[in-house]
């Protein structure tokens, strides 16, 4: 029973991160009809842009977590900007290709700066002492027969939940939410609404980068290490495929979708793949096929309900 | 006209003769070294490249060969079997290069030792252990142990030395961690030591071992051993800790060096690690005086991998002072080293060959302490 | 056909003039472009070459279809380890049985393209890139975890290079005695017969084949000094001279010798086995596994005949020969000339109207589910060969070379040459990786100042990556920045020329102008300056 349980709440410790992401994904595919492959890049640089605030600028952890939020969400802005508005009346091939191209750009470039080995979240606390996240809230510290809560679990569990009540929240309540609706539905009718469209969008972009920067900060708390330039392209594209599961354009259905692939991949993990006797790195397979069982049988996602471009 | 002609050709080879002989005579000796200067295993790169460094900033300050300056060529394979192909025909097809230290990973040994064997140039690894290594080639040498030794050693230091019964293997799937896992799992299959279960992961693309450390702690391993290489050694212990999983950690030589312990911090401490070579109390004089010569030039500690590179750049030398800069020559020169008299000694211990290339070393086992490897408490004799 | 008689097309004609007399320019070749050797530039054309097969292919999903494919390295994968897998059978080695192989593997993948594409028929552009990706995933993870068949992550290496032709030398024979006797332990387990076996062979080493005239010094050396392995008695032994031996078969008429290839267990016993050469140097001891079966036997002397006949290959193809040259060469040729017909052809007509608009198309009658899958198997068959080729220049496959970038690689071909133009296809490759070879190329400045070199040594982070202080200067270093630059070739292609460089009606609009507008655009967005309506 402990082993589920632990195993659940890696399932769910990871989920929680790929909703982070997935949320991004949803957001700007369902205003601009747009893959934004190079989101897990932002998810990348915004765990770097917390282990260099806390690091080597020595920033407390908030600071971190916030200068990360700060950062993303402007380099979200500049992609949108630089890269994506011109390509708006382009056919979706080629605005697809942008994406990829700043993708690699971005991947690259973090490379350059930061290196191309991956660095370990810094600690939290002087030497010796221990941080509130290492701290067991729930469970002993010997070996089996244990389930173990670290403070950290219960911090980026309960700020995924608050940042997706705000986000579900703004998108249903708000002035600007509403205005996002209306934009993912028509832009034409949108603008002639008033709503000043452009102004939507970078707002979206903004709002997915900050909760990818979230996540990027979460999972470098979490893993504690092998924040390297290449860490956003399988969460990445696993998180897109949560989007799609759950439905693609539907906010709730990325959450879900986040932490059904979250289950799924630790599941796989630990249940499946000793099981069936193969190896442990199928579990990502899993996750994947899930994704072309959902397209093949449901295109909408579990929670989607767009109409799916009929050619 | 003819005779201006016949001029201009003799004053062109009196021009060439005059040229001063010392042009020709500088022309540096050329080293090939290879291995990982990027990518996730760079830390053991850093190591190699220093050591490489300071043993031939030794030779040249000693005035060099035969009055020639010694130069090593870096090629770096990422610690990638197909950067190291690229790497390898780099080398081989470059004729100034008259030997090839490298490579550190087994899996860009085992992809550059065809290249090396058709081009007839010596490749002498100081880092790489799977068994395959210097199979097949009569141009393949290393100057430590094989990943057979390693992992029975290891399999029989956890049961007889430290007394545990349950052990959980975590190994890097490629030829290195698998190979070490296999060589490891068999003997402890023989010894009675249960392995009672074994994950694999992707060297820098798995990152979450979360779901590993709860498989073996569902297990009840006492002991867990990790088959790899330090970055993602590092990231296991970390979440072990963080987790609140007490058992102990062994690793394999890959796990040796400072990369471990800044990704590990605390976590790291307690660990044990086989390794071919070990600085420590009982070292010898020249390894301690190459431990103070690092320190001074470089700023930092040496670890195993720079004492074997040392050794191998420093027997190089020796090879080319005694039989000059042929290929071929320096391949039976290597050959020749056939016993423990006709051996090489270094700082490692002696190195010699038997018919395959490969070199037997002792193991030794290490415990890391305060961020430091120093010598475990435990050996086995 | 028109355009064929224009400059880009003489242009193309120029190339093709020159990439035949290449491999014989030698020397001279070098003066023409002295920053490269000779074997350099050869390399670079002769990769090239292969991306224009692969681009030329994935142009007719990409280009022609207009559906993003990001998993194009899953054909390649497929096509290099299939062939592989078949090429190192002995089975598989007989004249021209690369082309078979080759051809198996492109079907292969085309086989999965359909497979691959046939969920997405009925969705977007964007659910095919995604699914794309996913099976590009999967492929990877099952190449690397099934190391039975591929190797796993070391992948398979020492596999005969591509042979256009085999010949067979002298057979040799071998004569095993056997003296068999009671064992003293008796009946055990292992050994129900209860019987042991002293073998001896005459002779008990062979040479199989002769050293050639224009050995290596090396081995010449070795092939004069070389006697037989010291130790371990009375065994056989046979050593290969000639490099390219491919196998040898061998065969005892005895019913109770077993032979066996050497790394599995022996076959029944008197049957012919083959030993495949691959990875066996010359003047390597091969030793084949030859045993008895003790349950046949029983006290007394035996004698048995063993038959070798090795065979030898012959017009080896290996990467830096002519010959492998001329091959890539004309399978690009054909490649594209394949690819030409069909885009003059109903089908390229109907792949262009699926991607101008799908829905328009079909209300014409055209069955666009149907042509997609024609275009996923002629890109799938073509990426199969294209991987083949890969393999068979590398001669080794693993995973590491076969990774999401390639893909990437490919489609930046596309995007540069003007997706769906053949003719840019050509440009694009040769601009994309031209220019990915020469930024890895080192360039060395040279005679610069200490206190440069101190500023460079002391720097971190980008400054550090890219350049290095030599002896005779500073290395600037471009190598590790070459997806930096495809990025945003990608990016800046896209936005300003998405015709590629070579677009089909002329150039489109003058790249100055054009930019100049653009940022007055910018400049007018960030401050407000605008009057028109922002959005939709």
């Amino acid at each position: 029973m402990d082993f589920f349980l632990n195993q659940l709440l890696n399932a769910l410790l990871l989920g929680g991160i790929y909703a982070l992401i997935a949320v991004g994904y949803t957001l700007v595919y369902g205003i601009v009809k747009l893959v934004n492959f190079a989101h897990g890049e932002v998810y990348m640089i915004g765990a770097f842009l917390g282990v260099v605030a806390i690091s080597s600028l020595g920033l407390p952890f908030w600071a971190g977590l916030a200068l990360a939020v700060l950062g993303c969400g402007l380099l979200g802005l500049l992609i949108e900007y630089l890269a994506y508005r011109p390509m708006r009346q382009a056919p979706r091939l080629a605005a697809l290709i942008t994406a990829v191209g700043v993708s690699l750009f971005l991947q690259n470039l973090a490379m350059l700066v930061w290196g191309s080995e991956p660095r370990a979240f810094p600690a939290l606390a002087p030497s010796g002492e221990e941080h509130f996240f290492q701290r067991a809230i729930l469970g002993g510290r010997d070996g089996a027969g244990a389930v173990f809560i670290p403070g950290k679990f219960v911090f980026i569990w309960s700020i995924t939940l608050a940042l997706m009540l705000l986000l579900d929240w703004t998108v249903q309540r708000t002035t600007i939410g509403k205005a996002m609706r209306a934009c993912s539905l028509d832009k034409g009718a949108a603008a002639l609404m008033g709503i000043d469209v452009n102004r939507v969008i970078s707002f979206t972009f903004v709002l997915g980068a900050a909760m990818a920067a979230v996540a990027g900060v979460s999972y470098g708390l979490y893993i504690g290490s092998q924040i390297g330039f290449r860490m956003g392209v399988y969460p990445g594209v696993i998180a897109f495929s949560a989007a799609v599961l759950g439905g693609i354009g539907n906010l709730r259905g990325a959450f879900l979708g986040g932490v059904i692939m979250g289950l799924v991949e630790v599941g796989a993990r630990a249940y499946l793949c000793p099981w069936l006797e193969i190896s442990g790195g199928y579990s990502v397979a899993f996750a994947f096929a899930i994704l072309i069982g959902v397209i093949l049988v449901r295109p909408t996602g579990i929670l989607g309900s767009s109409a799916v471009d009929r050619s | 006209m003819k005779s201006s002609r016949t001029f201009l050709g003799l004053a062109a080879l009196a021009a060439l003769a005059a040229l001063p002989l010392s042009l020709w005579a500088a022309e540096p000796i050329r080293l090939g070294v290879a291995g990982p200067f990027t990518g996730s295993g760079a830390m053991y790169g850093v190591m190699i490249r220093n050591a490489a460094t300071l043993a031939l900033e030794e030779a040249n300050a000693a005035g060099g060969i035969g009055g020639r300056p010694i130069e090593a060529e870096y090629g770096d394979d990422e610690g990638k079997n197909d950067k190291a192909v690229t790497v390898a025909k780099k080398f081989a097809t470059d004729q100034r290069i008259c030997m090839v230290i490298g490579h550190f990973n087994s899996t860009c040994s085992l992809a550059g030792k065809p290249i090396y064997r058709d081009a007839e140039v010596v490749q002498f690894s100081p880092g790489s252990t799977n068994i395959h290594v210097c199979e097949g080639s009569d141009y393949t040498f290393r100057n430590l142990y094989r990943d057979d030794y390693q992992g029975a050693f290891m399999a029989d230091y956890i049961k007889k030395t430290l007394g545990l019964e349950r052990v959980a293997v975590f190994f890097d799937n490629d030829d290195y961690g698998k190979g070490l896992k296999d060589a490891f799992v068999a003997r402890a299959q023989a010894i009675g030591l249960q392995v009672v279960t074994v994950q694999d992961y992707v060297r820098e693309k798995t990152s979450d071992f979360a779901p590993l450390l709860d498989l073996a702690r569902n297990a009840q391993a006492q002991a867990i051993f990790i088959s790899g290489l330090y970055a993602e050694a590092g990231t296991i212990v970390k979440q072990a800790r963080e987790k609140g999983i007490r058992t102990q950690f062994l690793g394999g030589d890959g796990v040796f060096g400072p990369g471990f312990t800044e990704i590990g911090g605390e976590a790291a401490n307690g660990t044990l690690i086989t390794t071919p070579f070990l600085f420590g109390p009982s070292s010898s004089e020249a390894a301690k005086s190459f431990a103070k010569r690092f320190k001074e030039r470089f700023g930092r500690e040496p670890d195993t991998w720079a004492a074997l590179t040392y050794d191998a750049v420093t027997m190089a030398l020796d090879g080319i002072r005694a039989v000059g800069t042929d290929r071929n020559d320096l391949r039976d020169w290597m050959a020749g080293h056939t016993s423990r008299e006709k051996g090489f000694k270094g700082i490692t211990g002696v190195t010699y060959f038997d018919h395959n290339g490969d070199c037997l070393k002792p193991v030794m086992v290490a415990v890391v302490e305060g961020g430091r490897f120093v010598p475990a408490p435990k050996q086995m004799e | 056909m028109s355009g064929w008689r224009s400059r880009s097309a003489q242009f193309l004609l120029a190339l093709l003039l020159f990439l035949l007399a290449l491999p014989w320019l030698g020397p001279a070749g070098a003066e023409l472009l002295p920053a490269t050797g000779h074997g350099r530039l050869m390399e670079v054309c002769l990769l090239i070459l292969i991306y224009v097969i692969l681009a030329l292919g994935l142009n007719v999903v990409v280009g022609f279809t207009g559906l993003l494919d990001l998993g194009y390295v899953a054909f390649m994968t497929v096509g290099a380890y299939t062939s592989v897998l078949l090429y190192r059978q002995p089975e598989w080695q007989f004249t021209g049985s690369f082309f078979v192989v080759a051809f198996i593997a492109g079907l292969h993948c085309a086989l999965w393209g359909v497979l691959r594409g046939a969920p997405t028929l009925r969705l977007t552009g964007d659910y095919y890139a995604i699914v794309t990706l996913a099976f590009a995933e999967i492929v990877f993870l099952l190449v690397l975890n099934e190391s039975w068949l591929t190797g796993g992550p070391s992948g398979i290496k020492g596999y005969p290079p591509i042979a256009l032709s085999y010949q067979e030398a002298p057979a040799r024979q071998v004569e095993l005695r056997l003296r068999v006797s009671p064992d003293p332990r008796g009946s055990t387990p292992e050994n129900p017969s209860g019987l042991t076996a002293e073998p001896s062979f005459t002779p008990q080493d062979l040479w199989l084949g002769e050293l050639s005239p224009d050995a290596s010094p090396g081995l010449r050396r070795r092939y004069e000094r070389s006697s037989p392995d010291s130790g371990a008695g009375p065994e056989l032994r046979f050593r290969n001279w000639d490099g390219q031996m491919a196998f040898v078969e061998l065969e005892a008429q005895a019913p109770w010798v077993v032979l066996g290839s050497g790394v599995i267990d022996g076959e029944s016993p008197g049957s012919a086995v083959q030993i495949p050469m691959e990875g066996r140097e010359p003047g390597a001891f091969l030793k084949p596994l030859i045993y008895w079966d003790l349950a046949l036997l029983s006290p007394g002397e035996y004698r048995a005949e063993i038959r070798l006949e090795p065979r030898f290959a012959r017009q080896v193809l290996k990467d830096g020969t002519p010959g492998f040259f001329y091959l890539v060469l004309l399978l690009a040729l054909i490649t594209l000339g394949a690819v030409t017909l069909l885009h003059h052809s109903r089908l390229g007509r109907a792949w262009a109207a699926i991607k101008a608009d799908p829905v328009s198309a079909r209300s014409c009658g055209i069955q666009v589910g149907g042509e997609k899958m024609i275009a996923f198997a002629f890109s799938g068959f073509v990426g199969g060969v294209g991987g083949s080729l890969m393999a068979f220049k590398f001669l080794i496959v693993s995973t590491n070379i076969f990774d999401f970038w390639s893909s990437i690689v490919v489609l930046c071909c596309i995007v540069l040459g003007g997706m769906g133009n053949i003719r840019g296809v050509l440009i694009g490759a040769l601009c994309f990786i031209g220019l990915g070879e020469l930024l890895r190329e080192p360039y060395l400045f040279a005679g610069v100042s200490d206190s440069t070199r101190a500023w460079v040594e002391n720097s971190g982070g980008i400054v550090k990556q890219i350049l290095s202080v030599k002896e005779e200067g500073v290395e600037l270093n471009l190598a590790r920045t070459r997806y930096l630059f495809f990025g945003l070739i990608l990016v800046l292609f896209m936005i300003f020329r998405p015709g590629g460089l070579l677009p089909p009606g002329g150039r489109g609009k003058p790249l100055l102008p054009e930019l100049r507008q653009r940022l007055t655009a910018l400049a007018g967005d960030l401050f407000h300056l605008r009057k028109d309506p922002p959005g939709a």
